[in-house]
């Protein structure tokens, strides 16, 4: 390996308050990453140090197996994560998830990790009650995995190159299973091609979390309710009719749904037909951009998204049909996946 | 009870610098004579700001022309605007906080 080694004297608690100073950390404690515990790492996913697996913006920082690796000790994950923050990695450095914007911009984005397949029991993620919070080590570290090599190797300290005006407390970690057991529909990557029997990652760029209480029992309903927290004009979605907002139904709505005969085809129609806004809604005074639909007439409509297949519906957390998860979506910016493969091929 | 630890830890270094000289360009140097370019993505805050630029530009550095693109906001340059910007000018400004 050929990163260069501090030393430090003390306890753990010292290492941490070194790195903290050197400007490695988010704020929270870290796992000092000594070279048996990256060679551990590198070890589980079968691949070498200096293997390149992206380039991370905005400093262009090469995000070599050995550098990851280090930040992935870092965070505190067990070796065995090791698979899916690569693959992670690769999700994130897709040129269509527009990582520079996601990292320099004002807006509070973050990646946000959805995983599927397997891989979601071999390693205790989290996808049932309180997949989004506290609890589970391989959602809070693996999503914590990527930020660190977001800061590290991407060189985007908060406040310096990382502009956001306010942040969001997702952008420490926010990373989840799909609920595919209880799910009655395809799960997230067998609608992009996958084989159920495979394991992904996907990143979506997601400004945080809007809850919505939509405890009817007419599908209908749900749909009218979430869609009303979804047509927030000021989400950056309308400023350009671009993105994918993404919708996390607990099994209790999905079977509601289903029980009614809603695919989630039908529901993206629906949600995108109502989350059409008249431009007549939005001010008409000046702004400091020019959104796409500055011009447009008073009848015109706003969209929050391109099309219906934009829209992003997964499921996942506790069983109630009383809560459902909106994650806006940063705009300029799609969605991306990746395999996630056991031993890594190079 | 306590323990006291004072044991040595050794840490790897998370960071990883671009150090990939490949990536640069020379510097332009001088800027006499030279056409400038500005890459600026919608924001109003530019728009009020340029002009000054400009003219900061002109008469401290003596420049022969600024050049202006737009490109979408918060957008990446669509496909053969960089290209154009390095055939039309000798130095160009293409990412800037808003």
């Amino acid at each position: 390996m050929v990163s260069a080694k501090f030393r430090v004297t003390g306890d753990f608690g010292a290492a941490f308050t070194d790195m903290y100073e050197r400007g490695f950390t988010d704020g929270l404690p870290v796992i000092p990453p000594t070279e048996s515990a990256v060679l551990a790492m590198l070890d589980a996913a079968g691949i070498q140090p200096d293997a390149l697996l992206a380039v991370v913006p905005p400093e262009g920082g090469p995000a070599t197996a050995e550098k990851v690796a280090i930040n992935a000790v870092m965070a505190g994950c067990l070796p065995e994560y090791f698979p899916v923050v690569i693959a992670a990695m690769r999700a994130i450095t897709d040129p269509k998830f527009n990582l520079l914007g996601v990292q320099t911009t004002t807006n509070p984005v973050g990646p946000v990790l959805i995983i599927n397949g397997p891989v979601r029991k071999q390693l205790d993620i989290n996808s049932g009650r309180g997949c989004l919070g506290p609890g589970r080590r391989a959602n809070a570290t693996i999503g914590r995995a990527i930020r660190l090599c977001m800061l590290n190797i991407g060189g985007c300290p908060p406040g310096d190159v990382d502009k956001a005006i306010h942040g969001m407390p997702g952008k420490l970690t926010f990373c989840f299973g799909e609920a595919e057991e209880e799910s009655p529909w395809d799960p997230l990557h067998v609608e992009n091609g996958y084989a159920r029997e495979q394991s992904t990652v996907t990143a979506v760029a997601g400004q945080g979390t809007q809850n919505i209480y939509a405890a009817f029992l007419d599908p209908l309903d749900v749909v009218t309710m979430v869609a009303d927290a979804m047509a927030c004009y000021g989400n950056n979605g309308y400023l350009r009719a671009l993105g994918n907002p993404l919708v996390i139904f607990s099994p209790g709505h999905a079977t509601l749904f289903a029980d009614a005969g809603w695919s989630k085809q039908r529901i993206r129609g629906e949600l995108f037909e109502r989350t059409k806004v008249p431009r007549k809604r939005i001010p008409r005074t000046a702004q400091l951009s020019k959104p796409i639909y500055t011009d447009y007439a008073d009848d015109e409509m706003c969209l929050l998204c391109p099309d219906a297949d934009s829209i992003l519906i997964v499921v996942a957390g506790g069983p109630e049909a009383y809560h459902v998860t909106y994650v806006p979506n940063f705009g300029t910016t799609l969605y991306s996946m990746a395999e996630i493969k056991s031993r890594v091929t190079q | 009870m306590e323990t006291q630890s004072r044991q040595t830890i050794e840490y790897l270094d998370p960071v990883s610098p671009n150090t990939d000289k490949k990536l640069f360009v020379p510097a332009v140097g001088e800027l006499k004579g030279k056409t400038l370019g500005f890459l600026t993505n919608g924001w109003s805050s530019y728009n009020a700001m340029g002009a000054r630029i400009e003219q900061v530009f002109r008469e401290r550095f003596g420049i022969r022309e600024m050049r202006t693109y737009a490109i979408p906001t918060s957008c990446a340059p669509p496909a053969g605007l960089l290209e154009r910007v390095i055939d039309e000018c000798d130095a160009a400004v293409v990412g800037m906080a808003n």
